[in-house]
C-alpha cells in the first residue's frame, strides 16, 4: 500500500502535495516506532489493523457520501444498530444454524441500507441539508436500537453453531492476520474498482463536483446521491456485525458512538473535499490508519483517554491544514 | 501631452489564468477628470485589467502608478485607499439592507457602535439628492429598487468613499434607454466634479456619445487609443474585431426542412408568458433580448430544468412531456447552458469525463466497467472534429482556455445525440478565434439537419448567425424578424421599449 507512483519528471513539491496523506502516515509510523519499542511488533500491528476493520468500512461509506457533496452523521448509529440487530437475531429468535446466521447478516445489511435510503431520500429528493437529515436518521437509529434491546447489552451465548462462528470469526486468524482484515481488503478492492473503473464511480464524482452540470447533461443526480447513502448505510451496518463478533455482544449504549466522526475525519485527512467530488479510496484508508496510529501511540505511551481526545483533535486539525496548504500551492 | 498629467498609468501588465494569457503586456494611461472608455469584445481582457487596478485580481507582472507614484494594490481595500471604486455588472449590494446601510456598509461597524439611523439616512439622502435622485429614499430596502436605481446606490457608495476614480463595468447592459440617458447625465456631472471615470463597454454608440478617449483591447492585448470625437463606429468595430465584420460569420449551406420542434403557450409565472415558436430542421432560430427579458428562463423551462405552469412541446409533430432535463435529452432536446463554468462543464474533473458524461452507457462493458480504449477513440474523434485544443484528455477542464472549455461543453452536448440544440449564449466569454470556430460548429449542426435555437444578447451574433430572430421583452415574444429585415436598428426597436432607437439617433446627430 505504501508503494507510490512516481512521475516521469520528478517534482518534489508536487510529489509531496499529491501524496501528503501517505507522507503523514509514514511520518507517524516513524515517530511511533521511535516513541515506543512496542509499536513495530507483529502483535501490536495486527491489533491495530483488526480494530480498524469496522472503521474502514464506515469510512468507505462516508467517502462515497462525501463524494456527492453530502455528509453522513448517521453511520455510527447505524453501525450500533447493525451490531444489535445481528445479536438480537441470534439470541431472541434462537437462530443456531450457520445458514440462519447468513440470513441474519443479510437482514442486518438490508436494515442498514434502509436507514441509508431514508437519509438519501431526505437529502436527494426532499432537499434537506445532509447534515440535518442524517442527524435525524442518527437519532432514529439510536432510538430504534434502544427500543429493540431495552437498552440492555445483548450477549452472544456460545454453544450454538451460529454464535460460535461469530465469536470464532472475531478472534480467528489466517496466516497470522485477523479474518476481518481479509473481508475489509475485499471491500477496499471492490470499491477501488467501483470508484475508478466504472461509470457509476465516475458519475458519483461528477455529481459531487458540479451537480448542476451533471443534471443538465440529462443524468438523474438524485438517484446517484441516493445510492451513495444506501451503500454507506449497508456498509455501516455490516461494520456493526464485525463489532459484535469481536466483543461477542452488542450494547446500544456504547456501540457506534463516534464512529461517524472518526470516519469523516479519516476521509478528510485522506484529502477529500467537503464540497464533494474529490476523494480516493486508498487515501481514505490511509486516513483511517493515520487516525488509528495516533490512538495507538498514545495507548502505548499510557496516555489517559481524556487527554488522548484533545491530542487527537489537534492532530486532525494539523493534518487537514497541511492538506489545505498543499492544495493551495498546487492549485490556481 | 505631458506625462505628469496622467492620473493612472498602468504599464506592461501581464496576467495569466492557468495556461491562458488574459493580459499580455498591456499598458494604458488615464487622464484626471476624463471619461475614458475601455472597449473590446467579450474576453478582450478589459474587465480583467480593471479588476487588477481595483485590487480584485493580482497582476503577474507590470507596474501601476497613481498620480505619478508607483503603488502596490493587493486587495480591494488597497484600491479603495487609492480612491478607486469599481462597479461591477453584477452589483455588490446586500439586498436585504436599506439604501443607506448599503452606501455606508464598510464604515457601519467601525464608526458607529450604535447606529443612528436618522443621521445615517440623512447623510445617505444627501448623496442621493446631490446627484439628482431624490426619488430614491435612503431608508428603502435595496431589493425594492429597480436595477437602474441599484446602480445609482452603487455610485453613491463609491462617492461616499471619496472615490476619485470610478470604474463602471458594462453598466448599461441591464438598463433601458431612458435609464441610460440618466446615467450618462450623472456621469458627466461627476466628471465636472473632477472624478475620473473608466467606462468598460462593447457598445459603440454609447462610447462615442459619452467618452473622451477610447482604448481598444483585443484578445488580452492593447490595440490602440483613439480620441472619441475623431473616431467612427465602423473604425471602432473593425479594430475591436480585428478583421472586417463581413467575413466574421462563416457561411452556411443548410437546407431548411419541415418544422421539427414546436412549443406552444409556454407559461411560467411572470417570467415566461404565453410563448410559442417553431423551429425547422436545419434552421438556426435566434432569441434576443436584454438581461431579464426571459430568454434564459424560456430555454430552461423548455428543457425541463424549471417547472412550467402550462404549455405543450412537440417534436416532429408529436407531443412530448418534458418534466426534467433527463426527459428532454431522452426526447433529443439538449441544452448548452448559459454559464459555462458553473453549468456547462465540470471544471475540476478531466476533459475525458466531461465529454462522455452523458453517453457513458455506450462504453460500459461487463459489470459496468468502462472500456477506456473505446472511449478514448470516441473522444479523440470528437476533439478533432471540434478542433478542441487539449493537452491531454486526462487533464482537468480547468486547464483549458474559455473557448476550449466551451467546446468541451459542446462536445458533451453533441455526445448526447440530441437533434434539437438549445444554445444559451454559446460564445460568452470566449476569444474571437474560438467564437468563429463555435459558429462553424453551429453551422455544421444546422447543415446536418439539427434544429438550433441560439439565445444571445449580442445583436451582431444573432444577425450574423440566424435564419430568423425572435425578440423577447418582459417574458413575451415582442417581435419576429425574417432574414431580410435584420438590422441593429430593427432589433433595438423591439428590444427596448417604445423609445427604442433613441440613443442611436443621438449618436448620429453628433456625427
Amino acid at each position: 500500500m505504501s508503494k507510490v507512483k512516481t512521475e516521469t519528471n520528478f517534482d518534489l513539491k508536487k510529489f509531496i502535495v499529491k501524496n501528503n496523506a501517505i507522507m503523514i502516515f509514514v511520518l507517524l509510523v516513524v515517530v511511533a516506532s521511535c516513541m515506543s519499542s512496542n509499536f513495530l511488533t507483529v502483535n501490536n500491528i495486527m491489533n491495530v489493523v483488526r480494530q480498524q476493520v469496522p472503521y474502514a468500512l464506515v469510512a468507505i461509506g462516508a467517502m462515497l457520501v462525501m463524494m456527492t457533496g453530502g455528509i453522513d452523521l448517521s453511520s455510527g448509529a447505524v453501525l450500533g444498530g447493525g451490531s444489535c440487530v445481528i445479536a438480537l437475531f441470534l439470541q431472541k429468535l434462537q437462530i443456531t444454524s450457520i445458514s440462519g446466521l447468513l440470513v441474519g447478516l443479510l437482514i442486518t445489511v438490508i436494515i442498514g441500507a434502509i436507514f441509508g435510503a431514508l437519509s438519501g431520500f431526505l437529502v436527494a429528493y426532499c432537499k434537506i441539508a445532509a447534515f440535518i437529515a442524517t442527524l435525524a436518521v442518527m437519532t432514529i437509529a439510536q432510538g430504534a436500537a434502544y427500543i429493540a434491546t431495552n437498552g440492555q447489552p445483548v450477549r452472544l451465548k456460545a454453544g450454538t453453531a451460529a454464535a460460535d462462528a461469530m465469536i470464532k470469526f472475531g478472534k480467528g486468524k489466517f496466516l497470522g492476520v485477523p479474518l476481518g482484515v481479509y473481508v475489509a481488503l475485499v471491500f477496499i478492492l471492490v470499491f477501488l474498482f467501483i470508484v475508478n473503473k466504472t461509470a457509476y464511480g465516475r458519475l458519483l464524482i461528477a455529481c459531487g463536483s458540479n451537480e448542476v452540470s451533471v443534471r443538465l447533461s440529462g443524468i438523474n443526480v438524485k438517484r446517484y446521491k441516493l445510492t451513495a447513502y444506501i451503500i454507506a448505510g449497508a456498509l455501516s451496518s455490516l461494520a456493526g456485525t464485525f463489532v459484535t463478533c469481536r466483543a461477542a455482544s452488542a450494547t446500544p449504549t456504547t456501540t457506534g458512538g463516534g464512529y461517524e466522526l472518526d470516519a469523516i475525519a479519516a476521509v478528510v485527512i485522506g484529502g477529500a473535499s467537503l464540497d464533494g467530488g474529490k476523494a480516493s479510496v486508498l487515501n481514505t484508508i490511509i486516513g483511517v490508519f493515520i487516525m488509528a496510529i495516533i490512538g495507538n501511540i498514545m495507548n502505548l505511551m499510557s496516555i489517559a483517554a481524556y487527554p488522548q481526545k484533545v491530542v487527537k483533535g489537534v492532530i486532525i486539525i494539523a493534518a487537514v491544514l497541511l492538506q489545505k496548504v498543499g492544495s493551495k500551492s498546487q492549485g490556481a | 501631452m505631458d506625462k505628469e498629467q496622467y492620473q493612472i498609468e498602468m504599464s506592461k501588465i501581464t496576467k495569466k489564468f492557468g495556461g491562458v494569457t488574459a493580459l499580455d503586456n498591456v499598458s494604458l494611461q488615464v487622464k484626471k477628470g476624463e471619461i475614458y472608455a475601455l472597449m473590446g469584445e467579450n474576453g478582450a481582457g478589459k474587465s480583467t485589467i480593471m479588476k487588477i487596478l481595483a485590487g480584485a485580481l493580482q497582476k503577474d507582472s507590470g507596474e501601476i502608478k497613481i498620480g505619478g507614484k508607483a503603488v502596490d494594490i493587493k486587495s480591494p481595500k488597497d484600491g479603495m485607499n487609492q480612491g478607486i471604486s469599481i462597479i461591477y455588472q453584477e452589483l455588490m449590494l446586500v439586498p436585504d439592507l436599506s439604501v443607506a446601510e448599503n452606501i455606508f456598509i464598510d464604515t457601519l461597524s467601525k464608526e458607529h457602535k450604535l447606529i443612528n439611523y436618522k443621521q445615517l439616512n440623512g447623510e445617505a439622502q444627501e448623496y442621493l439628492d446631490a446627484i439628482g435622485f431624490e426619488s430614491i429614499r435612503a431608508s428603502t430596502e435595496v431589493s425594492m429598487l429597480t436595477i437602474a436605481h441599484q446602480q445609482i446606490v452603487e455610485i453613491c457608495k463609491a462617492l461616499s468613499r471619496k472615490a476619485s476614480i470610478l470604474i463602471l463595468d458594462e453598466p448599461t447592459a441591464v438598463l433601458s434607454n431612458q435609464e441610460v440617458t440618466y446615467l450618462f447625465q450623472l456621469l458627466r456631472q461627476l466628471k465636472r466634479g473632477g472624478v475620473t471615470i473608466i467606462y468598460i463597454s462593447h457598445r459603440l454608440e454609447e462610447v462615442l456619445e459619452l467618452c473622451d478617449r477610447i482604448t481598444i483591447m483585443r484578445d488580452g492585448a492593447y490595440i490602440e487609443t483613439l480620441i472619441a470625437s475623431e473616431a467612427t463606429k465602423k473604425e471602432l468595430a473593425n479594430k475591436m474585431v480585428g478583421r472586417n465584420l463581413q467575413d466574421y460569420y462563416p457561411e452556411r449551406h443548410a437546407e431548411i426542412g419541415p418544422v421539427y420542434f414546436k412549443v406552444e403557450h409556454i407559461n411560467q409565472g411572470r417570467k415566461v408568458r404565453d410563448l410559442s415558436f417553431e423551429v425547422r430542421s436545419g434552421e438556426v432560430l435566434g432569441i434576443n433580448g436584454l438581461v431579464g427579458s426571459g430568454r434564459t428562463e424560456t430555454i430552461r423551462v423548455i428543457f425541463g430544468e424549471d417547472k412550467k405552469d402550462s404549455g405543450r412541446i412537440y417534436i416532429d409533430g408529436e407531443e412530448v412531456k418534458i418534466r426534467s432535463p433527463q426527459d428532454a435529452i431522452k426526447h433529443g432536446v439538449g441544452l448548452l447552458p448559459e454559464d459555462r463554468k458553473t453549468q456547462g462543464v465540470i471544471l475540476n474533473i478531466p476533459i475525458r469525463n466531461n465529454i462522455t458524461l452523458g453517453c457513458m452507457k455506450k462504453f460500459q462493458g461487463f459489470m459496468g466497467v468502462l472500456q477506456v480504449k473505446k472511449e478514448s477513440e470516441y473522444i479523440d474523434n470528437m476533439v478533432a472534429q471540434l478542433s478542441i485544443k487539449v493537452g491531454q484528455i486526462n487533464n482537468n477542464v480547468s486547464s483549458l482556455s474559455g473557448g476550449n472549455q466551451q467546446k468541451v461543453a459542446i462536445a458533451k452536448l453533441l455526445a448526447s445525440k440530441c437533434k434539437v440544440l438549445l444554445l444559451d449564449e454559446p460564445t460568452r466569454g470566449v476569444d474571437i478565434g474560438a467564437k468563429r470556430e463555435i459558429y462553424k460548429i453551429i453551422n455544421d449542426m444546422a447543415e446536418k439537419g439539427f434544429c438550433v435555437v441560439l439565445v444571445s444578447s449580442e445583436m451582431g451574433e444573432v444577425i450574423g448567425m440566424c435564419d430568423r430572430i425572435l425578440i423577447m421583452r418582459e417574458g413575451e415574444i415582442k417581435g419576429e424578424l425574417q432574414k431580410g429585415e435584420f438590422s441593429e436598428e430593427n432589433l433595438i426597436e423591439y428590444v427596448m421599449d417604445v423609445n427604442g432607437g433613441k440613443m442611436d439617433e443621438q449618436s448620429e446627430d453628433r456625427d
